[in-house]
């Protein structure tokens, strides 16, 4: 989908902060344009069924972002050193569509995907880089897989040495 | 005043960036692999998961490294059949891990992490009315799990399809026609039906078949010691090559809920022609 601007015959963009997209709880979208040229902005109103059905296609508008509220530090290596909080409006091309609209869509309660899951057991940051090599709908599940199987084992939290003993206990 | 197609890009929405690189993504997990052969039929219950995973069980023991991915998301069996129904599934350092038999079959299915008594179930804030949008979530589902996979070096991957002719159609055109079918039908004159036309979606969206498996052929009868028909035979041929008939074996039923193979029973009669069949696709995909 594309806006023009009828006035000045120029391409409307969306805009990349915090009015840009934002979602309510009831599954509405609301997208605002700008044109470059006159400044003029637009809201594009989504109903429920529009907004699940750009998500159905796994896609977020105004692009990705990290699931959670969890951001991973790397260090100049490139080694994760740690884990921040940021908020999901956070610049680097991200919008609130994800983490927002996460809520909007109503999460499904019975597959939590944060820590409050398994409040027993802690993720390394290293360990948490590596959940997100699963795919996001599986993730919780595996999430809770992996715990499960860390406190059987007698480990007090998730790390690389538990990912790696837990890929010989399956046999992979 | 400009139309769609004068203009550039999406205005920042990355809708169209996000899903070309999805599609990249897909094929650079792919590229270890050589052979891509969804089982599909479009009938639902003539054994697609069975011949899927025993078929893999055969290729397997001539030596050749293969994987599944069971693309039943809704109906996931794949993981009871191979006896991966309690592995967890464990991030590596560059894609989720494939979880092995102990034989060293992969297989990806989503029977590993839903318990067999849940339903699977997709987020949405749309009310009711999940067939507007389902189709597409799962087809993403898919794509997102294909496209996070580390599945390596293969010869071949396996998918096992859910059934629906339009469902293969949707398929081959998912693979963009890098994959070569392999269809499964009963004897019966209704399933020969519905697979032909699963062979003409799949033609028309341009990809290749491999052959078709007729499955459930007949029993061995101990006593007179013949194959005897299991269903009355079917007058609508299937306009694809044979590769072979695999009878109707109660032990590889069992073998089955069990998560055997037929690498457990190799000298049974089902384990051959299975054999034959796996030789004959190896043959035919060399070509």
């Amino acid at each position: 989908m594309r806006f023009l601007c009828v006035s000045c015959d120029t391409q409307m963009n969306l805009l990349k902060n915090d009015e840009g997209v934002v979602p309510d709880e009831r599954g509405s979208l609301s997208l605002q344009y700008e044109c470059p040229e006159c400044l003029v902005q637009i809201a594009m109103l989504t109903n429920p069924f529009e907004t699940q059905m750009v998500s159905s296609l796994g896609v977020e508008i105004g692009g990705k972002t990290l699931a959670g509220s969890e951001g991973i530090v790397i260090d100049e290596t490139g080694e994760a050193v740690g884990v921040k909080s940021v908020p999901t409006s956070e610049e680097s091309g991200k919008c609130p569509f994800s983490e927002e609209a996460r809520r909007a869509l109503g999460a499904s309660p019975n597959r939590p995907e944060s820590s409050e899951m398994n409040a027993e057991i802690k993720w390394t940051a290293q360990a948490l880089v590596r959940l997100k090599n699963i795919p996001e709908f599986v993730r919780p599940m595996a999430k809770q897989g992996i715990e499960r199987y860390a406190i059987e084992q007698g480990y007090t939290q998730v790390n690389e040495e538990c990912l790696a003993s837990a890929k010989e206990h399956f046999g992979m | 005043m400009k139309s769609y197609f004068d203009l550039e890009g999406d205005g920042g929405s990355d809708v169209i960036g996000q899903v070309v690189s999805q599609r990249e993504k897909i094929a650079d997990r792919l590229s270890g692999v050589s052979n891509l052969l969804p089982i599909a039929s479009g009938k639902g219950g003539v054994g697609k998961s069975t011949i899927s995973m025993q078929l893999a069980a055969s290729l397997n023991q001539l030596g050749k490294k293969v994987s599944l991915l069971d693309a039943d998301l809704n109906g996931p069996t794949l993981a009871r059949l191979s006896g991966l129904r309690e592995v967890a599934l464990v991030p590596g350092k560059t894609g989720l891990i494939v979880p092995e038999t102990e034989s060293g079959i992969g297989v990806i299915s989503l029977g590993s992490v839903v318990p067999e008594t849940d339903m699977v179930e997709f987020e949405s804030v749309a009310q009711g009315d999940s067939h507007v949008w389902r189709a597409a979530k799962e087809f993403a589902t898919l794509a997102d799990i294909i496209g996070a996979t580390d599945w390596g070096c293969l010869d071949f991957l396996l998918v096992d399809l859910p059934p629906g002719p339009e469902r293969c159609f949707q398929f081959a055109e998912f693979f963009e026609n890098k994959a070569s079918f392999v269809m499964v039908s009963i004897p019966s004159e209704v399933s020969q039906g519905v697979v032909n036309r699963s062979v003409a979606a799949i033609r028309r969206a341009g990809s290749s078949i491999t052959g078709y498996i007729e499955n459930m052929s007949g029993y061995y009868c101990a006593e007179t010691e013949e194959m005897k028909p299991l269903f009355p035979a079917g007058n609508f041929p299937i306009d694809v090559p044979l590769l072979g008939k695999i009878p109707f074996d109660p032990e590889l039923a069992q073998c089955c809920d069990k998560g055997l193979t037929v690498s457990d029973i190799p000298d049974s009669r089902t384990a051959k022609v299975l054999r034959d069949i796996a030789v004959l696709i190896v043959n035919e995909l060399d070509k």
